[in-house]
């Protein structure tokens, strides 16, 4: 086969395509729909991906978390249950010995109500911590002042508010030096935090922050009084050395033996990174399946057409082998037809692939990126499946006897 | 010597039962010759012109062309013969219908590798040789009967090819256009192409400078008429 002959081929394929519009385009329907699937799934993904990557990069990989649970669990519920809870005097122990750790901060939290003169409102996450959690969340005091140390162990009655609660207060900023009502108790407020809008879809405004000992004072049931500790390096670099630290201590705190397990667990970000990337390919998988699925379908009706197309053109392949053309030229320009069918629903189905997730992401908060793994995926997908379903018309096209073609009527 | 059939035999098979397309048929024709074949149907002129086109092989026997046996070659062999010896006129025209007259005519050539200019320019002399240097752009249902056979003519000729086969090539024309295709055979013989002419009626196979008359797959008369 020649360089002049395939480019014929393609004309041949073009021109015979225009022939059939209607049937064309209903053939490539499922191809559309198939590589519009695959394209669109790919770019959703990748738009998350791209989120969380950001959200993650701002939490900072170098925090680790040491809780009674851990985050992702490969035993029995029972068994964590029943390892001791994670105090404040842990966190204060482990803040003088860690020498890898710049901040040490527990955390409890729990719901409830928050009162201020006529205005009640529900819900609000109600935090207990130390000084050190606005350097570790990096937040930011827009009026007043965090929470003290002196205030911790004084079990002192005072709040910072969330910029949430502070606007449903009024945005009165003589609030601060006034007291509210946390689940009827009374709580001066010390300051407000500037607007921290939402990580992972969780509201970060709509909060309250109290001293630690002061939230355990009143910790409303006994077994979800065990803290959270949130341990941050001094450098990214030195994350491994800091986790060896922590467990080494924790164990020494703990007063564990060398064969005993660890009773506690270091959470870090990094496993639900892990853990998001391999549900997103588990996904990620089912939407390809779906799409490879429908491409399945096309192909079946690329298969189709192009029967029907040998048959109708009996003759006209007749005509071209009394010309002189062989076996493999005859089954080049009916695969190439094939192919051209195939990718003509391939475009579309890109350009749908990217539209719809562009619209809802336009619309939506959802994330969109465009991939160009998409489309490489979303084209060879289509030129898998026209050869794959195209070969079969095509060698039943180029072994037609010449002489019974020529006389097919 | 451009052809030499040799105990030429096709037979076929049609339901367990053999038919016999050519029995024993022994055939030379020089090179430059106009030869007219006749015979009822079933005579066999459509399996002479099969075997004689490089469309089909014989059962037995052998078929020398320009020196060479060409008995037994392979499939890919045969559409190589068909594109570079052979010249196909037939009664139906067989162009294709999507193409316009220049495309067609331009298609043996496609089938032999030429470049695009190359086939361009021959399709365009060929065109211009049977008077349709007007109509190249127009496509088969655009061209009147007449035209149509013209369009194959030069299809068949633009390939400079060894031998013109023409079956029937007036039997879908009326006569005043049979005998301006049968004009231009004519002068394609007396430019020294070697035509094969497969007909029913006498007054044209009388243009031909011998007749050969079929009957039951052999020759029954082959007879020198000029």
């Amino acid at each position: 086969m020649t360089y002049a002959g395939v480019r014929e081929s393609f004309r041949t394929a073009i021109s015979s395509l225009r022939v059939r519009k209607t049937r064309a385009f209903l053939t490539i329907l499922g191809i559309v729909i198939g590589v519009a699937t695959v394209i669109a799934i790919v770019s959703f993904i990748a738009g998350l991906d791209r989120t969380v990557e950001k959200e993650f990069a701002s939490i900072g990989s170098s925090v680790l978390y040491v809780g009674k649970y851990p985050w992702i669990w490969t035993g029995k519920w029972y068994d964590y249950r029943r390892r001791p809870d994670i105090t404040v005097d842990i966190a204060d122990r482990l803040r003088e010995r860690l020498t890898y750790a710049e901040y040490v901060v527990p955390e409890i939290s729990d719901n409830g109500n928050v009162n201020y003169r006529s205005t009640t409102v529900e819900d609000v996450d109600i935090v207990g911590t130390s000084q050190d959690y606005i350097y570790i969340e990096s937040a930011e005091v827009k009026i007043g002042r965090f929470l003290s140390e002196m205030e911790n162990v004084r079990k002192r009655h005072s709040v910072v508010l969330g910029w949430g609660l502070f606007e449903a207060f009024g945005s009165d900023q003589k609030i601060v030096g006034r007291r509210v009502y946390i689940d009827g108790r009374p709580f001066k407020v010390v300051g407000v935090l500037a607007r921290r809008g939402k990580s992972f879809g969780q509201e970060r405004d709509n909060m309250a922050y109290v001293p630690i000992n002061t939230f355990l004072k009143y910790a409303r049931y006994k077994h979800k009084s065990s803290v959270n500790i949130r341990v941050k390096g001094r450098d990214i670099a030195e994350v491994g050395l800091l986790r060896e630290e922590l467990i080494s201590t924790m164990r020494i705190i703990r007063g564990l033996k060398g064969y005993e397990e660890n009773d506690f667990s270091i959470n870090e970000m990094s496993q639900l990174l892990d853990m998001y990337a391999s549900q997103t390919k588990n996904i990620y998988l089912a939407m390809v399946l779906i799409g490879a699925l429908s491409l399945l379908v096309g192909g079946v009706g690329v298969m189709n057409i192009m029967l029907v197309s040998v048959t109708e053109r009996t003759r006209e392949i007749g005509v071209r082998k009394a010309l002189g053309a062989r076996r493999h030229d005859i089954l080049i320009q009916f695969l190439i037809e094939a192919l051209v069918l195939c990718w003509i629903g391939g475009v579309i189905g890109i350009i749908l692939g990217f539209l719809i997730p562009f619209l809802v992401s336009a619309v939506t908060e959802f994330p969109f990126a465009i991939s160009i793994k998409a489309v490489a995926v979303g084209f060879l997908f289509t030129t898998g499946v026209a050869i794959f379903f195209g070969i079969y018309p095509a060698a039943k096209a180029a072994k037609k006897d010449p002489i019974y073609a020529l006389r097919y009527e | 010597m451009l052809i030499q059939l040799e105990r030429a035999t096709r037979i076929y098979l049609l339901g367990g039962e053999k038919i016999y397309g050519l029995r024993d048929v022994n055939l030379s024709i020089e090179k430059g010759e106009y030869v007219s074949v006749m015979g009822p149907s079933g005579s066999g002129k459509s399996t002479m012109l099969n075997i004689l086109g490089f469309l089909d092989r014989l059962t037995s026997g052998r078929y020398i062309f320009d020196g060479e046996d060409v008995s037994s070659l392979s499939e890919e062999k045969l559409a190589r013969y068909r594109n570079r010896t052979i010249g196909f006129i037939f009664q139906t025209f067989n162009l294709l219908p999507r193409m316009t007259a220049i495309s067609n005519v331009e298609l043996p050539l496609i089938y032999r590798g030429e470049r695009r200019d190359v086939r361009l320019k021959s399709a365009r002399e060929a065109l211009a040789s049977v008077g349709l240097s007007e109509r190249m752009y127009h496509r088969p249902n655009e061209l009147s009967g007449g035209e149509r056979q013209r369009v194959a003519i030069a299809r068949a000729v633009v390939g400079s090819p060894s031998l013109i086969l023409a079956d029937e090539p007036t039997g879908n024309l009326d006569q005043a256009t049979g005998e301006e295709i049968i004009q231009i055979l004519d002068s394609l013989h007396t430019a020294g192409n070697t035509i094969i002419l497969v007909t029913h009626e006498e007054f044209i196979a009388e243009h031909a400078d011998r007749i050969i008359r079929l009957r039951d797959g052999r020759i029954e008369s082959d007879e020198r008429v000029r």
